[in-house]
Parts: C-alpha cells; sequence; structure tokens
C-alpha cells in the first residue's frame, strides 16, 4: 500500500485501484492544480498504464469528476476509469485499538452460506450458520462464523492486519486476513471442534484454539506460546 | 393436494433419472396418479430408464410450442396404473424452453396428477432453471463423494435462493461396508456439510444397473434393496414415518453365527 500525502490529496494503492483522498478543505482549482503536480511529481510511475481510480473525502460534481478524469488520462498518458466512491452506509470506518477492531458495522447472515455464493461487506460479517466448501466470505473488518467454515474467508480485505477471523471450527481451505494467505495443510491433520481464532502475527497467521485468558496482544507477544 | 418435485443433484451420474423413475413408480404402486417429466432436453434417459423409448409420438417441447395437446404427448405405462411420461424432446436444445413456460406446463399437469416428477439435468444453467421454475419442492441428489456433495451443496443454494426453501436430500450409493473402514464418507459426513433433512439412503446395489438396462424400475423387484429404499422414500414422501433401513447385506453365514453368540465382527472397525 502506497500512501502519500500532499496539498489536500493522498493517494492510496489498493486491491481494486488507486484511492486519491482529496480534502473537502480547498477550493475544486487548486485541487487540480494540486493533482498534477502530485502526479508529475510521481514521474514515471503511473505512465502508460491504465488506471481505476475512486475519489473519497470530498463530494465531486458530474463535471467535476470528468475534468478530474481527463486531467489524470493526460498526465499518465493512459485511460482512467472511475470507479464510484464508497457506499456511506458502508463505509469502512472501524474503530481500532493497539491489536484489534473493536467497533465498526456488521452484517448478519443467518444462514449457511454454500458453494458458489460469496458474501462480501466493507465491515465485519457475522454468519449464524456454516460457510461451506466453495463458499467465500469477503469483510473489510473481522469475521465471526457461529458454524464451521470450511470454505474461503478473508477479513481486513483492504489490507487491514487487525482484522481476526473467530469460527466454531475453521477447517478452511484458505483464510485471508489483509494482505496474508494460509492454506489448509495438505496432510489431513484431525480437525480441532473447538471455537478458533486466526489472527496475524508479524507476516503470519496463526490459527488456534481460542482461550478466552490470552489477550491477543499476549498472543502476539514474545511471552505467548 | 397435487404436488411437483424436482430431482435434481448438480453433478452429473449420481442417479436422478433412476431415482425419478423409482420414486415416480413406487408412488403409483401405491395408487396415486404420477407423471414423471424428463426436463434434460437433448440428452433425455428417462424414456430409456422406463422402457418406454418406443412410444415416444410428441415430446415437451412440442407441448410448448403448441404443435400437440399436451394429453397427446403423455405416455401411459401399462405396467403401472397411473403412472405416466413426459418425455424431453432429444433433438433440440434446453433453451428451447422458457422457465415461464414450464411453470405453466407444471400447472397444466397439477391439475390431472397428484404427483409431478421433475428429472432435472445435470448442471446449473438453463435446463436447472427451467425444470426448477414450477417445482414446489425440491429432492437434492447426491453420492457420498467429495465433488459430488460439493455440488449438492451448490444446488441447495440455488434453490433456496429461488423459493424452494427446504430441499430434502437423498443420498445414493452408499457402501457401508466403505463407510465402515473409513474410505467413504458416512451419512453423518454428508449431512454435516449439507445440513438439510435427510429423505432416504439407497445403498450401492448392483440390481439397479441390470433393472435400469431393462427398462423396469427396481421398485418392483422385490429382492433389490435399493428398490426397497426407494419404496421406503417414496413412503415418506407420502407422509408416512419410515425409519432408516439397515444395510448389513455384505455379512455372510459366519459373521451371523458370530453375532448370534455375541462375537461382534463389526465392533472393532466401527469405533476405529
Amino acid at each position: 500500500m502506497i500512501q502519500m500525502r500532499e496539498n489536500g490529496i493522498s493517494f492510496k494503492g489498493t486491491r481494486d485501484g488507486l484511492q486519491i483522498s482529496l480534502g473537502d478543505d480547498l477550493t475544486f482549482d487548486s485541487l487540480k492544480d494540486g493533482l498534477r503536480k502530485r502526479l508529475q511529481q510521481a514521474g514515471d510511475f503511473f505512465k502508460g498504464t491504465g488506471l481505476i481510480v475512486q475519489f473519497t473525502g470530498r463530494l465531486l460534481e458530474p463535471d467535476e469528476i470528468s475534468q478530474l478524469k481527463n486531467l489524470i488520462e493526460e498526465e499518465i498518458e493512459a485511460p482512467v476509469f472511475i470507479k464510484d466512491p464508497p457506499d456511506d452506509t458502508t463505509s469502512k470506518i472501524f474503530l481500532e485499538n493497539d491489536d484489534l477492531i473493536i467497533e465498526g458495522p456488521a452484517k448478519f447472515v443467518y444462514n449457511t452460506i454454500r458453494s458458489g455464493q460469496r458474501i462480501a461487506y466493507d465491515g465485519n460479517i457475522i454468519v449464524v450458520g456454516d460457510v461451506n466448501p466453495g463458499a467465500e466470505v469477503v469483510a473489510g473488518g473481522n469475521i465471526v462464523v457461529a458454524g464451521y467454515i470450511r470454505g474461503m474467508a478473508h477479513a481486513g480485505s483492504d489490507g487491514n492486519d487487525k482484522a481476526v477471523i473467530i469460527a466454531g471450527s475453521i477447517r478452511a481451505l484458505q483464510v485471508r486476513i489483509g494482505h496474508l494467505i494460509a492454506r489448509a495443510p495438505d496432510n489431513d491433520a484431525a480437525p480441532i471442534s473447538q471455537p478458533e481464532i486466526a489472527y496475524v502475527n508479524g507476516s503470519e497467521i496463526i490459527i488456534e484454539p481460542y482461550l478466552k485468558a490470552a489477550s491477543i496482544s499476549r498472543r502476539r507477544g514474545e511471552g505467548y506460546i | 393436494m397435487s404436488e411437483v418435485i424436482v430431482i435434481t443433484s448438480g453433478k452429473g451420474g449420481v442417479g436422478k433419472t433412476t431415482t425419478t423413475a423409482n420414486i415416480g413408480t413406487a408412488l403409483a404402486l401405491q395408487g396415486n396418479k404420477v407423471v414423471l417429466m424428463d426436463a434434460d432436453i437433448g440428452l433425455r434417459n428417462l424414456d430409456v430408464v422406463m422402457g418406454l423409448e418406443n412410444r415416444i409420438v410428441y415430446d415437451l417441447v412440442d407441448v410448448v410450442e403448441g404443435v400437440c395437446r399436451l394429453k397427446q404427448a403423455l405416455i401411459k405405462d401399462k405396467r403401472y396404473d397411473g403412472l405416466y411420461l413426459l418425455p424431453a424432446a432429444q433433438t433440440r436444445e434446453k433453451t428451447a424452453v422458457t422457465p415461464e413456460q414450464m411453470k405453466k406446463l407444471c400447472e397444466e399437469l397439477k391439475e390431472q396428477f397428484d404427483y409431478v416428477l421433475i428429472d432435472c439435468p445435470a448442471g446449473i444453467e438453463q435446463g436447472f432453471k427451467n425444470a426448477i421454475a414450477g417445482a414446489d419442492r425440491a429432492i437434492v441428489i447426491t453420492v457420498p463423494e467429495v465433488s459430488a456433495v460439493r455440488d449438492a451443496d451448490r444446488v441447495i443454494g440455488l434453490l433456496t435462493a429461488n423459493g424452494l426453501e427446504e430441499p430434502q436430500l437423498i443420498i445414493n450409493r452408499l457402501k457401508m461396508d466403505m463407510v465402515r473402514r473409513g474410505d467413504m464418507m458416512s451419512i453423518d459426513d454428508t449431512l454435516d456439510i449439507l445440513g438439510i433433512g435427510l429423505l432416504g439412503v439407497v445403498p450401492d446395489d448392483e440390481s439397479i444397473v441390470i433393472s435400469t438396462n431393462r427398462g423396469e424400475p427396481a421398485v418392483s423387484n422385490s429382492q433389490s434393496l435399493a428398490g426397497q429404499a426407494y419404496n421406503n422414500i417414496a413412503r415418506r414422501i407420502l407422509g408416512q414415518d419410515v425409519p432408516l433401513m439397515e444395510f448389513n447385506v455384505d455379512q455372510g453365514f459366519l459373521s451371523r453365527l458370530k453375532r448370534f453368540f455375541g462375537i461382534s465382527t463389526r465392533s472393532v472397525s466401527d469405533h476405529a
């Protein structure tokens, strides 16, 4: 992830494209100047590559969006596709402490998610049921599954390593948190039938039985084995 | 109160057609007026399994397109009172009919029959959508194999998304001795993943192959274990409370003798 902030403009590279956050305390013209300057500073970095761009942080008129689109296209000499800004009702606003996401919007799914079904939400996802093989659950925040996870679960899909996955048993084929991927071992180890938690420690995803006594920081710290 | 039941699986070759033929025949033997509808346009089989192939004049697509009247396309099975077949077209494609047309056809059939059983094609495309369009109830067939169960799960998801809220499951071709050795998914393993109601379990049975090739449904053969299982399933559809069968056919005389004396030959592997 690239993040730079200058002249009320910040760039953020996401999996889905480039997010350009525009300050709303500046005039539109000075924003345009700032954007042009930033793109020129970037030199050849963006040159010649088509971009998917999403503007955030400021409400733009359709006319302003097309002006910005033309400006970027001019600078990078390549086509630009504008993605709609993120929906306000599902904007990924999480309250976090040092270790964890502790608050944020949540989606409840009251049934088993079956093969071929995909649940995606920018906030937290709570599944009251199982996640079966071939199903996908993708959350911007945490994922909590009352039953078993046998399919694919991706928490912190925007790159948030503080996200965790908790389930009655994690037998997933693949678990993803932030930018990390863990896959099930090839040898069929006897599955654990008790609540488990998956979290990121350093550059690793750890999956282990959920013990009430151990906090995430203790788990992540040296003291916890 | 007549009912349209679609029999589906996602995966091919798990026994949809055989199941449709046998449940339909069993329901007819219990005194119901039943029509079997082959929705597998272009790859029809149900007529062959029923041994009625040589009597097809008109088919489902002809009815939908108004080439003939419904009554003309229905083939009466002379062996079983009240059993009819509405064959699929072989020279057309799934796109020859629409879900709306199927819905209308099902409504029409419901007026004349107690049960309309639809043999759904494999896959989840147009043919599947056609087959489930007019159904009131769905039966999902699977065999105890990971890939079939995966497809069944996919289909259950699609069924519930299309308003068929509580599909029921038939586990076909279960080999009890393999389950005991831990080489095959058990009934519990399968139910654990799919999480829907179990309508019945059909044991792996060679007599099914013979009866299918002969065009005689296994339910008419009282010696066939699979035939018995299908009979039980039909009775459950009729609302009767029939317990699951025990499948210990592979036991020879010696093991029966040992069991009689309380020396179980199975207890070790059962608890392994």
